[in-house]
């Protein structure tokens, strides 16, 4: 779904395309705090739609909300909570993904924050699914390490 | 797209999609986000399956976060990621994944080979190290254990936080001093003395000093040795008496002092606009001998259970007229208003700040200071006109209601902007009757306003 195209006057909007082809509009101060996106205008023009291959449009519209905020000055850790408080740690990490894409930096610092927080604790078989890793260590390495750095081996919780 | 095993590794990244700004080449994470593209359409359904091997510079931003245990668990995850942990460049031993509370009494031996061994393992800079002991531990950070660990940190650390907690330990190690890049330093618990070769910490930002005993001299060579100092923040520290900043680049100033300070000026902080003053216990009059001239924002907190606290006591009349013209934002807590000389007081103030946006004035304190309300006079309102101020917050105890509408009638009838104005009664445990706050609403709705937008908020 395509979003409206921002009306004011003053500032200029951008259109960027995402990979599964839908279009949405940015203002150009928000885009600027997009580095990638920022680099594509310099090279391409601001006339022109800017194409996103690898960002999707069921992530640049939680984006484009976070962008916002930011260029109103109005990010404060209540927004912030509630901009993830509905998201699963498969979707953060597919929007952390495209923040990354996009080398949106507050959004990528803030996102590494929360990722990082969901993980506190989690079992060593949750974080290597998170990260698609596949053990290929040894029963004998293994419980070796894990006796070697025993202290980090306490307190984990257990998967829901 | 058509990723080529040819070619070098950054146009690799370019047509991954990767930002060149900040990659890490490891070249088997490399090969494996090559692999699961590599038969793969830019299309929705599939780029789920497509992150499963996330870029490097992606796992290094996760890994900056993670608490200190979950980092060094990262190491059983695979071989690959055997020793990733061991290029992040922050380490911090700190709150529950540290220490959690069952682990409170670890043995000091125990704790300290922890530190040692990440520190041993690590590999690379380390830009940020803090170290905080949490409340209930046995554990003390020993001269001893700065000086094995030290020398891991100094030649590239940019913050650094060492903190006991609650306990008084022997001068800080002059190693700490060798630690040259530093531009946030907090430090806690120890006894602080300046070495005498100290060449300063001549990037150092941002200073914070908590719980620590200053000798003679100590504070202010520390304080000079730092010449681009922008913020400080001084709390619940002993041995000094005077507190006379000239640091020309200080911006921010939050200092937490006890009674005996005797003196503070501040006059030569030239670009100082943003000061808290908070008394731990009582204040002497004529503490402030002068205040910066460019000052913004300003909280002054008098101490919770002093009857002492006045106001008019330590900021003199003079004092009013030369730095309050540019403040744009007030907080004045523990404020007694039942005391005439006091209300009399807060309104010298606002008529001093011609610029003001924001007011706070909350009073937690306990002191029942048992006067009859003096109705006799209001505030005399002519001469004044608020004419910036936007938004005001008091927050007070019930008892103490009858006063603050004093106060409240005279900031209705001056502020010409006045957009929102919150009187919250709320605080502590004791409730006015239900006929008491219908009585304080309907005086609220009658005063006179000279913003005929304020929104007046009652909060019970």
């Amino acid at each position: 779904m395509a979003q409206e195209a921002s009306s004011s006057t003053s500032s200029k909007t951008i259109s960027l395309k995402t990979g599964d082809g839908e279009i949405f509009e940015i203002e150009a101060s928000a885009a600027k705090q997009m580095k990638t996106v920022q680099r594509l205008i310099d090279d391409l023009g601001d006339d022109i739609t800017i194409p996103l291959h690898n960002v999707f449009s069921k992530e640049l519209p939680k984006i484009i909300e976070y962008y916002k905020k930011d260029i109103t000055g109005e990010i404060t850790k209540d927004f912030e909570a509630e901009f993830v408080k509905d998201l699963n740690d498969d979707e953060v990490k597919v929007l952390f993904l495209a923040a990354n894409y996009l080398d949106a930096n507050k959004l990528f610092e803030f996102l590494s924050q929360n990722i990082a927080d969901r993980l506190e604790s989690k079992s060593v078989e949750y974080v290597r699914k998170y990260f698609g890793v596949e053990n290929d260590f040894t029963p004998e390495e293994e419980s070796k390490l894990r006796e070697e750095r025993a202290w980090s081996f306490r307190g984990i919780k257990e998967d829901e | 797209m058509n990723p080529s095993f040819c070619g070098n590794a950054s146009t690799q990244c370019i047509a991954a999609g990767i930002p060149i700004s900040h990659c890490r080449f490891s070249l088997s994470i490399v090969r494996s986000l090559y692999m699961s593209l590599f038969n793969k359409k830019a299309n929705q359904d599939d780029h789920i399956d497509r992150i499963s091997d996330l870029p490097s510079n992606v796992i290094d931003g996760i890994l900056e976060h993670l608490s200190i245990r979950d980092l060094v668990r990262t190491s059983i995850l695979s071989t690959n990621w055997r020793y990733m942990w061991t290029s992040v460049p922050t380490l911090k031993f700190q709150g529950r994944s540290f220490l959690p509370d069952d682990h409170l009494n670890y043995p000091s031996p125990v704790v300290s080979k922890i530190i040692t061994d990440v520190l041993m393992l690590h590999n690379g800079p380390i830009y940020k190290f803090n170290l905080l002991i949490p409340y209930g531990c046995s554990f003390e950070i020993t001269l001893e254990c700065l000086n094995t660990w030290i020398p891991f940190l100094s030649r590239n650390v940019k913050h650094l936080e060492l903190v006991n907690n609650g306990t008084y330990l022997d001068k800080m190690p002059y190693i700490v001093f060798s630690c040259k890049e530093l531009t946030k330093f907090r430090f806690g618990g120890f006894n602080l003395s300046i070495p005498p070769n100290f060449s300063g910490f001549k990037r150092l930002l941002n200073l914070q000093l908590q719980m620590v005993t200053f000798e003679s001299g100590a504070l202010e060579s520390l304080i000079s040795g730092c010449p681009l100092l922008e913020k400080l923040r001084i709390e619940y520290c002993h041995g000094f008496e005077y507190f006379h900043i000239s640091t020309p680049t200080l911006k921010v100033l939050s200092l937490v002092f006890d009674k005996n300070m005797k003196s503070i000026c501040l006059k030569k902080a030239q670009n100082l606009s943003d000061l808290t003053l908070m008394a731990n216990d009582g204040w002497v009059p004529g503490l402030i001998k002068s205040l910066p001239k460019n000052m913004q924002r300003f909280c002054c907190i008098a101490s919770f259970s002093d009857k002492k606290n006045v106001f008019a006591d330590i900021i003199p009349p003079t004092l009013l007229k030369s730095s309050f013209n540019s403040i744009k934002y007030l907080r004045l807590a523990n404020v007694i208003l039942n005391e005439r000389r006091e209300l009399l007081y807060i309104v010298s103030v606002l008529k001093s700040a011609p610029c003001l946006v924001e007011l706070d004035i909350q009073n937690y304190s306990l002191v029942d200071v048992a006067q009859p309300p003096d109705h006799s006079e209001e505030l005399e309102c002519r001469s004044c006109c608020l004419n910036q101020l936007k938004t005001v917050n008091i927050k007070i105890r019930a008892t103490s209601n009858q006063d603050a509408m004093s106060l409240i009638r005279f900031i209705l009838a001056t502020s010409t902007s006045l957009k929102t104005l919150t009187f919250d009664v709320g605080l502590g445990s004791q409730k006015l009757d239900a006929l008491v706050l219908l009585s304080i609403s309907q005086d609220l709705l009658l005063m006179k306003r000279a913003s005929q937008r304020a929104e007046v908020k009652f909060l019970h």
